[in-house]
């Protein structure tokens, strides 16, 4: 069986969203089964509308602020959402929209991007996590 | 590296932010059959290290890597 990492993307901050990105995608290139479970403002980064926004940074980014920004625009940094389209198209990639942020912000799966493909509750996603072999908090 | 070393496909990621230049490499890699040797140009640091520890991972041959001029050539092998 594959090794897994199961990643809890809790921030919906750009320079986080890229760090998911771009950690699913190393994973999903060394053939690991990547779960990947959205809470809170992960959750709201997820949704149709606002997959393609750029920003919020937050303030400990301040001094990489303008290149972070350059980077985005000049489209050398590929969009942290085509990234990670493209480590699903490569890999094993799952990604599950946690229950309670559904019910809080009151959303459907049909709000969000089609990569979400389920929602779970957090019983559901340790039992997923207790069999990774790597864990990660973003 | 040996200089004689014949490449096949050339993937040219140059300009391309981590992890752009191995997600290429990927997308080519599944396109040519086994025993094809790739040149991956990239201009990223990041990528000179990780492309060789992914193609050891996966079951690849890495070939050998240089740089010139600014641009790394990294040469793996498709190998299954």
């Amino acid at each position: 069986m594959a090794d897994q990492a199961a990643i809890v993307l809790e921030s919906g901050s750009l320079d986080k969203l890229y760090a998911l990105a771009v950690m699913v995608s190393g994973a999903a290139a060394i053939g690991m089964e990547v779960h990947v479970f959205l809470t809170f403002g992960g959750l709201l980064a997820f949704k149709k509308e606002n997959v393609s926004k750029i920003g919020p940074l937050p303030d400990d980014l301040a001094e990489g602020k303008e290149a972070f920004l350059e980077a985005v625009k000049s489209g050398k940094m590929p969009a942290w959402y085509q990234t990670l389209q493209q480590a699903k198209a490569i890999g094993d990639v799952h990604i599950q929209a946690c229950g309670l942020s559904m019910d809080l912000f009151q959303l459907e799966l049909s709000d969000l991007v089609p990569e979400v493909e389920d929602i779970m509750g957090a019983t559901g996603f340790m039992s997923l996590a207790k069999e990774a072999q790597v864990s990660l908090f973003i | 590296m040996q200089d004689s070393l014949k490449v096949d496909r050339t993937v040219d990621a140059r300009g391309s932010f981590c992890p752009g230049p191995l997600m290429e490499l990927i997308k080519s890699i599944q396109e040519v059959p086994v025993g094809t040797v790739l040149d991956v140009l990239s201009s990223d640091k990041g990528s000179a290290k990780d492309i060789p520890a992914w193609a050891q991972k996966v079951g690849h041959e890495f070939l050998g890597g240089r740089e010139e001029n600014g641009t790394y050539h990294i040469l793996v092998k498709k190998s299954k």
